[in-house]
């Protein structure tokens, strides 16, 4: 299973930081065309950040550039440079329908028959940021095979919503459930949105906890001190880890007797239980999932 | 591509680099250099700027370069950006490349 | 057999106490109440720095030192070295702890012949890149600071004349450098100026009330003081706190270097340590002391310069003493004055070699920077890529020496140059001395300590090989030109025991 747990973004316009983002151990970098480069900009982050995809090894891990809409001037040439770049995914801003993630996709696949690049081989990830969105996340989820997730962007989504974030997220509370559930019937991950308190260790934690009981697999992060918090909120403690180890042990056990009833310490264990157990597993990189 | 006006891209930060590139009058490529790591890599960022001019076809240009420390890939970054700008080139064509 | 001045027959011999002299009045001439006021408090102090010199009679070819408390912001050494410029005063030596920024003026005093030779533990900007490209005919001496104290309690620097800046002192002579608007905290580097030089001179900013107790400064080593209008701009002495840095990469770098120091096994009950005043090797304290609340262990002392983080360990009963040659910003000095636990120590205590004992060989680990570092560890502080002075020696291979585990702390690349070489330019800290590197690309571990490689890996941190972590940073900026020099030797970089470890030359098309 390719973890999601945290996704680094990186100022699309910053080549220090762009040379070099993986260090900090993030599941993946998010170079950002987006809001974090002004408009004048624009062109000059998207070659810094063609070029770093072409230049530098980032050692395995995921290489995601959020792009600018195609409603915008930019969003073509952003897609025509970070697919010839060699990009994993695409992350679309500001998704509010299913529509948006097929003229994407149309875009996309010109540019991998453009440059050469095998088709279907840049994926997608669709950020929802309005109630339009959230409505419409189950079609959006399903919208393309190319999608690997679906993200919740926070702050244009209260606004969208005449409302503000509040500490305990509660008026979050029903969009962010709903993009789990889309994404897990789409069979897709999703992303928690940004937590902006850089110094604020403690409110990050709190709202990592949140969003992974919710069911999220991750969160984007502004800062490197949050992969750090981020993964100690998503990687499972010792103890939950060595009850998995058992369950799947007695899982393999009951298989290899040939019986469909698996047992542990007298209790019969539910097929559920297994497989949240592998995903624990997967999530202290014990297996793939 | 035609450099019909002067243009820059980049900044002075640390790992960065600050180009200009303008129309040259009397033909071919100038280029002007400076910088702290230019003494241990002029050669290596004159060559990234001139293999950047040949994929673009800019055949005749002034060019400055104020470097704070900037790889290849950032000095190509940042001369791209700016003769895109200089030429009022809006796309790039990024096959060109290699 | 003769008479003394109280009338008493005292013989000229006494066997076994050879030849006697007869008391010649209580204050050993015959006018007695003059001789008592010429040592009343207030008697040395003088009206002006010219009366100053007069008095301790500063000659052509002497040597005088000065210490660098003040940092950025001293005064004193352009203040006096000008002052013995107007008076004709030449060939001079010129030995302070270290010089900064501040001092460029010099350059013309080296260029008039009032200045001879320098030695110092630093040299920063223009004067430095003057010495480099050749200004003075001899070259300059590059000290550490244990190896300072060394030759000055050894006799091998013979300093005429100390002139020792304070912020405060009695009309005695006794100084502290923890009061007055100019305090700079410790005056450790001072110390052994005071107590070795032939004549001292004290140049303070206010005269307070007999005594000043406690007293960095004795009234005993203090023959001359002057009183003038500023010895420092506190803008430059210190900051009020230092800054611990924001920058990830140095924060990974700190972290990761904590966790090394961990699984070295050395963050245990009692244990000492002593990082620097920025950049990765000050933030390594704040993963040190995280590590130290997880598990629930003290240290015994924190050695060193010191900052307002070592301060924060000792208020929170983290650390058990500090001991301070040099206070870095206005929490250690106003620390230094209310605190018990932290102790004022001097340049000898700290890290002189030639004693029967230094602080320095009591540390557990010692987390230093580094400009280059090279493939046999060899580190350099004091040339730039580009062959020119611009750093100091300090107490790095003072430290590298005495702590059990040294760990040198740097990010892979400084702008687009890699700090881990083939070879580095200078060398002031022996690679023998230096146990792990840390990097935000990995830890590299000297091959002479296969039992820190094993504890490393065993506790899961990115060991790679020194050669590795060098062609990973050449993977992102090409190999460097090598820089050239020519034959002129600009100065000599004397390792703590007074050998010479390496001698600095002229970048090639430099000149004066």
């Amino acid at each position: 299973m390719k973890l999601r747990r945290t996704m680094l973004y990186v100022p699309g316009n910053a080549p220090a930081m762009l040379r070099d983002a993986h260090i900090y151990g993030p599941d993946s970098v998010l170079f950002d065309l987006e809001d974090a480069v002004s408009p004048r900009e624009k062109d000059a982050a998207r070659h810094l950040v063609f070029q770093a995809l072409r230049n530098y090894d980032y050692g395995g891990v995921e290489r995601v550039v959020r792009i600018n809409g195609l409603d915008t001037p930019y969003g073509l040439e952003d897609i025509a440079a970070v697919v010839s770049g060699g990009a994993d995914v695409i992350r679309l801003p500001k998704t509010d329908s299913p529509e948006d993630i097929i003229a994407v996709e149309r875009a996309v696949e010109a540019a991998e028959r453009r440059f050469g690049r095998k088709p279907g081989s840049t994926a997608l990830m669709a950020a929802i940021e309005s109630a339009r969105g959230i409505l419409a996340a189950r079609e959006i989820a399903a919208a393309s095979p190319r999608l690997v997730a679906i993200a919740i962007g926070a702050e244009d989504f209260v606004t969208d919503l005449h409302t503000t974030r509040s500490p305990d997220g509660i008026e979050l509370l029903a969009a962010r459930s709903l993009l789990v559930m889309a994404a897990r019937a789409a069979g897709i991950m999703a992303i928690d949105t940004v937590f902006t308190g850089v110094d604020d260790e403690e409110g990050f934690v709190r709202e990592a906890r949140l969003a992974k009981q919710l069911g999220f697999d991750g969160k984007s992060v502004i800062h490197p001190s949050q992969i750090v918090l981020a993964h100690g909120v998503w990687t499972p403690t010792p103890e939950e880890l060595a009850k998995a180890r058992r369950v799947v042990a007695a899982a393999a056990d009951a298989e290899a007797k040939g019986s469909g009833v698996i047992s542990l310490d007298g209790k019969m264990i539910d097929k559920p239980i297994v497989e949240r157990a592998l995903r624990v597993m997967a999530l202290a990189g014990e297996v793939e999932a | 591509m035609n450099i019909v006006h002067e243009a820059s891209s980049g900044t002075n930060e640390s790992g960065d680099a600050r180009i200009t590139v303008s129309p040259n009058p009397s033909g071919g490529l100038s280029l002007e250099l400076r910088g702290p790591s230019v003494a241990r890599y002029g050669d290596d960022i004159r060559a990234a700027a001139l293999s950047t001019l040949g994929s673009l076809g800019v055949t005749d240009a002034t060019v400055s370069i104020t470097e704070k420390g900037a790889l290849d890939a950032t000095i190509r970054a940042r001369l791209a950006a700016a003769c895109g700008r200089a030429a009022d080139v809006g796309v790039t064509p990024w096959e060109a490349f290699k | 057999m003769s008479r003394n001045a109280i009338g008493r027959d005292i013989p000229d011999m006494a066997p076994g106490f050879g030849t006697l002299r007869g008391y010649g009045g209580a204050f050993g001439t015959a006018d007695s109440r003059l001789a008592a006021t010429s040592r009343r408090p207030g008697a040395k102090v003088l009206a002006s720095l010219d009366a100053a010199l007069d008095a301790v009679g500063v000659r052509s070819g002497m040597t005088i030192s000065f210490h660098h408390h003040f940092r950025e912001g001293d005064l004193v050494v352009n203040m006096v070295v000008e002052a013995l410029a107007r008076r004709g005063v030449r060939d001079l030596v010129l030995a302070p702890s270290s010089l900064t920024y501040v001092h460029e003026k010099l350059i013309d005093r080296v260029k008039d012949g009032t200045i001879r030779r320098i030695r110092t533990s630093g040299l920063r900007g223009k004067l430095a890149d003057a010495i480099s490209a050749g200004l003075m005919d001899e070259p300059v001496l590059i000290h550490s600071h244990g190896g300072r104290a060394r030759a000055m309690d050894g006799g091998e620097l013979v300093v005429d004349v100390a002139f020792i800046g304070v912020p405060i002192c009695d009309p005695m002579g006794n100084a502290t450098g923890s009061l007055g608007a100019s305090a700079c905290g410790s005056l450790g580097y001072a110390m052994v100026d005071a107590r070795v030089a032939a004549k001292v001179v004290m140049l303070t900013e206010e005269i307070a009330p007999y005594p000043l107790m406690p007293a960095s400064i004795r009234q005993d080593y203090v023959d001359v003081i002057v009183k003038v209008d500023s010895v420092g701009d506190p803008a430059g002495i210190g900051k009020g706190a230092t800054r611990m840095t924001r920058d990830p990469r140095e924060l990974l770098i700190a972290r990761t270097a904590a966790q090394a120091i961990a699984a070295a096994g050395i963050i245990r009950e009692g244990f000492s340590l002593q990082t620097g005043s920025g950049g990765a090797s000050l933030a390594a304290v704040r993963f040190i002391r995280e590590l130290m609340l997880e598990r629930g262990v003290k240290a015994s002392f924190a050695l060193g310069g010191i900052t307002s983080q070592l301060v924060q360990l000792l208020e929170e009963g983290l650390v058990g003493t500090l001991l301070d040659v040099q206070s870095f910003d206005a929490d250690a000095a106003r620390s230094m004055a209310v605190n018990a636990n932290h102790r004022e120590v001097d340049a000898s205590y700290y890290a002189n070699p030639g004693l029967a004992g230094c602080a320095v060989d009591a540390l557990d680990v010692v987390v230093l920077s580094a400009m280059e570092i090279d493939l046999e560890l060899n580190v350099n502080v004091i040339t730039g890529s580009d062959g020119v002075i611009r750093g100091a020696s300090g107490g790095h291979c003072d430290t590298a020496s005495g702590a059990a585990l040294t760990v040198v702390v740097t990010p892979l690349l400084r702008g687009r140059l890699p700090s881990v070489m083939d070879s580095v330019t200078n060398v002031i800290t022996p690679g023998g001395s230096v146990d792990l590197l840390v990097t935000d690309r990995g830890i590299a571990v000297n091959p002479a300590r296969g039992d820190l490689l094993d504890a490393l890996v065993a506790a899961r941190l990115p060991v790679r090989d020194i050669a590795w972590l060098k062609r990973l940073a050449e993977s992102y900026t090409g190999a460097p030109r090598p820089v050239e020099f020519d034959d002129r030797i600009v100065g000599l970089v004397e390792y703590r025991d007074g050998t010479i470890i390496d001698t600095i030359r002229r970048p090639k098309g430099l000149r004066a």
